[in-house]
């Protein structure tokens, strides 16, 4: 990165002084940036050349098939789709509950493309939109970070983190079409816009800005990260005394046209003015005229006593706008905080009231490792980034600091949330890093020859010495003499930025890089053997069941039963119907007798469950059965026990001594129906949970086997029908295996002698 | 030479083929002709539904004597199964020495010979025989062949519609059993592997389906030939539906030649998976996607000329074309696997100019792009000129 302060031996120094070091230097940058944005998008095409372009994992299924929907429908139909092919028999409208920036994004990449005549495949642009953002990110982080610090060097830096570090990897993976692939760009390029419009006090920017926050709105639901975040970075200023008409035009332009523009979305719609999420951006629009009121009254009346009155007032208007605010709360006519957004704060929260929010991997605190293995180096780099910015504190500083202190915060809570700690991570790291090179990479002593002394050390503020009477402002002349220490400073920060680089590659390629769709493994000679079982039942599915077939299955695998297999399912990811879930998490949960009725009132033609006993798969069915049983006991408290699932002792077990409920509940026995004939007797064995199985499997009454993967990973059941004789299915099922119906002469009475 | 008649109808019984002869025969002449022809959807599994393990028989139904609408004085008709295992036939009554038809000698079948048959007159037999392979019918073959002038290569693509019309299964499939029996006695009426064999120097073979690639699949490339040999995601029952699509790309100097002016492209009609059962094809359209400009499209083909039922030439558009690329789209039906080798030939003109228009036309676009820009640069569009 050293490169892109520009050569600085002597004989090129003469060509280059020769007043054409600025493009000279321009030319440079360009150049590095699209090395980084090239750099970028290579680092996140393991997957792709590893397997193949594909999409990955749940959501991107839906974003995929929402896609598919627009491109061949038209941008209307999309608006208006009521999808009828999932959660059967609700259905659910679709085109006014997703954020559409993303697919709208795609949609217009490939008409742009057609027009072009460059007729790319839809599947192609959604795996790869994802990458390409990732160098647009770099770029933005760039810009941003520019805005922070006058040494070019630091820009470029934040734009090779933003363009590998794991944290932003981790969700813009090749194939990771999912809503983050361009919000975080949007993200980063909206604060950039912000600080660019507080800075110049521009309406023209604060509109950009305002244009860009609806797109990242239309995208994504993060965006309510931004509408906290400016308004407590006006707050903050407002408080350190530094109200200024740029803040005012900046905050109230983006105000005003951002929710505008934010409103336009259906699944947005009337939000912003009716939710406690939007609240503080709408409070501090209201205190920003009050303020401006204020000042504007103190420059014409200056009197002290009426001043303090205006304070007084100032803070008896902005009690009575709170108490206003909690009073509509309470009378319903402002949302309360949503359950995602309380569990922010009390990490126990979801587990307790919204068991389907904390059943999510991803919405849980993260780890301490997790900050080292997203950002490596630069985790370490970020306080001192932090710190620099104190030391200037300038208004886009405290942004920094503030968006930092928020950003560390939420990413504690919740481990989707390291995604928006990763740009001011980079921007942070990228300005330290940058100051310690600036300082040690200077080829030159500094003179101690007073004269000198304002353009001693790069990155001091122009500010500084502007008189020589004033010493005590003067910054101290900063330089390093002696070559050994420049020497080994640069020699280290080039050895991290070298860990650094070979961290993130081994990270990408190991963690982030499994589309979780297709699974590889090695074979014993070394050679990659790819486990396709996903697809392989899908595809079943999809040619050899009837097309309006509906399949029951745990929501996790919604979106991709929509996406592959094409047939409509009960529940799905969105998530939105919490009673839904419950249901079918109480079919799966309960015996058969209980099961049958429920699905046969949801018309549920194929029930699927994901087994993993025979391949040691950990993320199948039985170990997320709990979270199941759970959230049915959330409405059916009654019928649905958690406690009866462990056995006596309190133990979660599937073998022989698991519990009586635990076996007759319809997702155990889909799970290892047939499962110990495939092993010689006595040898039955689930290799997830290392369980020894009885020989006897257990027995299915309404439900028959359809189809089973070739690694048992998928498990496909047909319902039965009902019986043609009206018997129930366990006697009909008794009776195909053999056996006698029972006699109910028992039931008599005994018998009695007629005497007669 | 033999010409269908005009007026054919397509849901009729009988079709008639007009035979004209090398030479007009004289009276009391004599003229040996020999003429095949294969029937689609000719075989049904009886019983209609089996289990897994079983194995599935057929019945095909025909008539004794050969359709004709001459009068017949002899003859005589063979049915050659593919095994000797046939449970069941019709037996009718016999003529001369034998008693009874047909007289069986291990796994073929002797109706015959009769005496003189009056014309159009049918005798009406069934055969049911053990056929423990895959009854596989590929009811659309879409096929498309890219020529490419500059890339000095011919692209292959061809999207299949294949359904295993054998016997359904009848209770649901068991996959204990289908690993059991895959140890045990891997013949199976089910489809599980297919092997297409391609011109030598075909490369970069792919087969994938709707939803993505598919890892069970092989290519092996020798000097002589190279073969892709496919495993469908699951074994392919009776009454299941494996759509898939398979590509390759090959050499140009293998299939095209050039001759005064004109380029020659040689290409096998069909290529599709080759299989000791057969496949038959009931809908083939063959797409030749010539280079943007090819002019003067002709072609030839040694596959029988009733199976064509239409062709066409138009133009496509696709990467990077102004005026569209040269398309000849052929429209087959009834093809069967023994068609496979035959030799589908285009002849065109393409001119120089027509292959330099592509790289002129990105050059001067990317001019104009660049050149724009650099205009709008110099343009000042701010308010105040202070």
């Amino acid at each position: 990165m050293a490169a892109g302060k520009g050569a600085s031996s002597t004989p090129t120094e003469l060509l280059v002084s020769l007043g054409r070091n600025q493009s000279t230097k321009t030319l440079l940058k360009v150049i590095i940036l699209a090395l980084i944005a090239a750099a970028a998008v290579a680092s996140r095409l393991f997957s792709v050349i590893r397997f193949e372009s594909i999409i990955h994992e749940f959501d991107p299924w839906f974003n995929f098939r929402a896609t598919k929907y627009l491109v061949a429908n038209g941008f209307y139909q999309f608006w208006d789709w009521f999808d009828d092919r999932t959660w059967h028999p609700l259905g659910r409208v679709t085109g006014g509950t997703l954020y559409p920036g993303l697919m709208v994004t795609s949609g217009v990449i490939y008409h742009l493309l057609r027009f072009l005549t460059v007729p790319v495949d839809i599947r192609n642009i959604c795996v790869l939109l994802a990458p390409a953002f990732s160098g647009l990110t770099a770029y933005a982080a760039y810009l941003l970070t520019n805005e922070m610090t006058t040494s070019s060097s630091a820009g470029l830096l934040a734009a090779a983190f933003m363009g590998i570090t794991p944290g932003y990897i981790s969700r813009s993976v090749a194939g990771s079409y999912d809503n983050e692939a361009i919000a975080i760009f949007l993200l980063v390029f909206t604060f950039f816009l912000w600080i660019k419009a507080l800075k110049l006090g521009s309406v023209l920017w604060g509109a950009l800005c305002a244009l860009f926050y609806g797109y990242m709105v239309a995208s994504w639901g993060g965006y309510a990260f931004i509408t906290c975040l400016v308004p407590l970075h006006a707050f903050v200023l407002i408080c350190m005394g530094r109200f200024s008409m740029r803040l005012y035009v900046a905050y109230t332009t983006w105000y005003a046209l951002g929710t505008l523009a934010s409103m336009q979305i259906p699944f947005v719609g009337f939000l912003p003015v009716r939710t406690s999420e939007h609240m503080p951006a709408l409070g501090i629009f209201g205190f920003l005229q009050l303020v401006a009121f204020l000042e504007y009254v103190r420059s014409a009346i200056p009197s002290r006593q009426f001043q303090t009155f205006l304070y007084v007032g100032l803070g008896g208007i902005f009690g009575v706008g709170l108490l206003g605010l909690v009073g509509l709360t309470a009378g319903g006519y402002i949302a309360p905080w949503s359950g995602r957004f309380y569990s922010l704060w009390d990490t126990g929260y979801a587990k307790i009231h919204i068991p389907i929010i904390a059943s999510v991997s991803e919405h849980q605190p993260t780890a301490w490792p997790a900050f080292f293995f997203d950002l490596n180096m630069l985790i370490w780099l970020f306080p001192a980034g932090v710190y620099m910015c104190f030391q200037r504190l300038e208004d886009e500083h405290v942004f920094i600091i503030v968006y930092a202190l928020f950003g560390s915060y939420f990413a504690g809570v919740m481990v989707r949330l390291m995604l928006t700690l990763t740009p001011v991570v980079c921007v942070a790291a990228a300005i330290a890093a940058s100051q310690l090179l600036d300082a040690y990479l200077q080829y030159k002593s500094p003179e101690i020859v007073e004269s000198k002394e304002e353009e001693s050390a790069d990155g001091t503020p122009k500010k500084a010495s502007k008189q020589g009477s004033l010493r005590s402002t003067s910054q101290p002349v900063v330089g390093i003499y002696n070559v050994l220490s420049k020497a080994f400073i640069a020699g280290a920060m080039t050895l991290f930025l070298l860990i650094f680089v070979q961290h993130c590659t081994w990270v990408t390629s190991n963690a982030y890089s499994s589309p979780s769709v297709v699974l590889a493994s090695r074979m014993p000679d070394g050679s990659q053997h790819i486990i396709d079982d996903y697809r392989e039942a899908y595809q079943w599915l999809r040619q050899n069941t009837k097309e309006d077939a509906k399949i029951m299955s745990w929501w996790d695998y919604g979106y991709q039963i929509g996406g592959m297999a094409d047939r409509p399912t009960l529940v799905d990811n969105n998530t939105w119907n919490n009673t839904h879930i419950a249901t079918v998490g109480k079919a799966m949960s309960s015996r058969e007798e209980v099961a049958y009725p429920i699905m046969r009132q949801h018309e549920v033609d194929y029930v699927l469950v994901v087994f993993g006993g025979l391949l040691g798969y950990s993320g199948d069915d039985i170990n997320k059965f709990l979270w199941m049983v759970r959230i049915a006991e959330g409405i059916w408290p009654d019928e649905v026990k958690e406690r009866d699932f462990f056995t006596p002792r309190g133990e979660y077990k599937v073998d022989a001594e698991a519990s009586e409920t635990m076996k007759n509940s319809l997702m155990y026995k889909m799970s290892y129906h047939n499962y110990a004939s495939l092993f010689p007797p006595g040898q039955a064995q689930d290799r997830v949970r290392g369980a020894r199985l009885p020989d006897q499997s257990p027995i299915l009454n309404s439900l028959e086997e359809a189809y089973t993967s070739e690694n048992w990973i998928i498990r496909i059941y047909k319902v039965k029908d009902l019986d043609n004789v009206g018997r129930d299915h366990a006697a009909a099922a008794s009776f195909e295996r053999g056996h006698k119906k029972k006699k109910a002469i028992k039931k008599r009475g005994p018998r009695v002698l007629r005497v007669e | 030479m033999s010409q269908a008649l005009a007026n054919n109808r397509l849901d009729s019984d009988t079709q008639f083929y007009r035979i004209r002869l090398p030479s007009p025969l004289p009276s009391k002449g004599q003229q040996t002709l020999g003429i095949s022809f294969y029937y689609l959807n000719a075989l049904k599994p009886l019983p209609a539904s089996i289990e897994q393990a079983d194995k599935q028989y057929l019945v095909y139904s025909f008539s004794a004597y050969c359709p004709s609408a001459y009068p017949t004085l002899k003859q005589k008709t063979e049915v050659k199964l593919p095994s000797s295992d046939a449970p069941e036939y019709t037996k009718i009554a016999g003529n001369g020495e034998t008693k009874e038809f047909p007289v069986k000698q291990g796994s073929k079948l002797t109706y015959g010979p009769f005496p003189e048959v009056s014309a159009g007159a049918s005798s009406p037999v069934k055969v049911r025989y053990e056929f423990n392979k895959p009854v596989t019918h590929v009811s659309q073959l879409e096929r498309d062949i890219e020529v490419s002038h500059w890339g000095g290569n011919v692209a292959f693509e061809e999207r299949y519609t294949l359904l295993h019309y054998g016997a359904n299964l009848s209770s649901q499939f068991s996959r204990v059993k289908w690993a059991q029996s895959q140890y045990f006695s891997p013949q199976t009426f089910a489809l599980k592997e297919m092997k297409f064999i391609l011109g030598a120097g075909s490369k970069d073979a792919y087969f994938t389906d709707v939803i993505g690639n598919v890892s069970t699949s092989r290519f092996r490339v020798s000097k002589r030939e190279a073969v892709l040999e496919l495993k469908p995601r699951y074994p392919v029952f009776g009454g299941w539906k494996y759509p898939f699509t398979v590509g390759w790309n090959a050499d140009s100097n293998n299939y095209l030649k050039k001759a005064d002016g004109k380029f020659l492209l040689n290409i096998p009609l069909i290529e599709g998976p080759k299989q000791a059962e057969g496949v038959e094809y009931e809908q083939v359209d063959v797409r030749v996607i010539l280079p943007e400009g090819a002019e003067n499209v002709k072609f030839y083909t040694t596959a029988p000329e009733s199976s064509i039922t239409s062709h066409s030439v138009d133009l496509v558009r696709t990467y990077l074309d102004t005026v569209g690329r040269t398309v000849l789209t052929i429209k087959a039906q009834n093809l069967v696997d023994e068609l496979r080798d035959r030799e589908l030939l285009v002849s065109y003109e393409y001119s120089t100019a027509a292959a330099l228009r592509k790289p002129v036309v990105i050059f001067t676009s990317t001019m104009a792009v660049f050149v724009s820009m650099w205009l709008l640069s110099k343009l000042n569009v701010s308010f105040s000129t202070k």
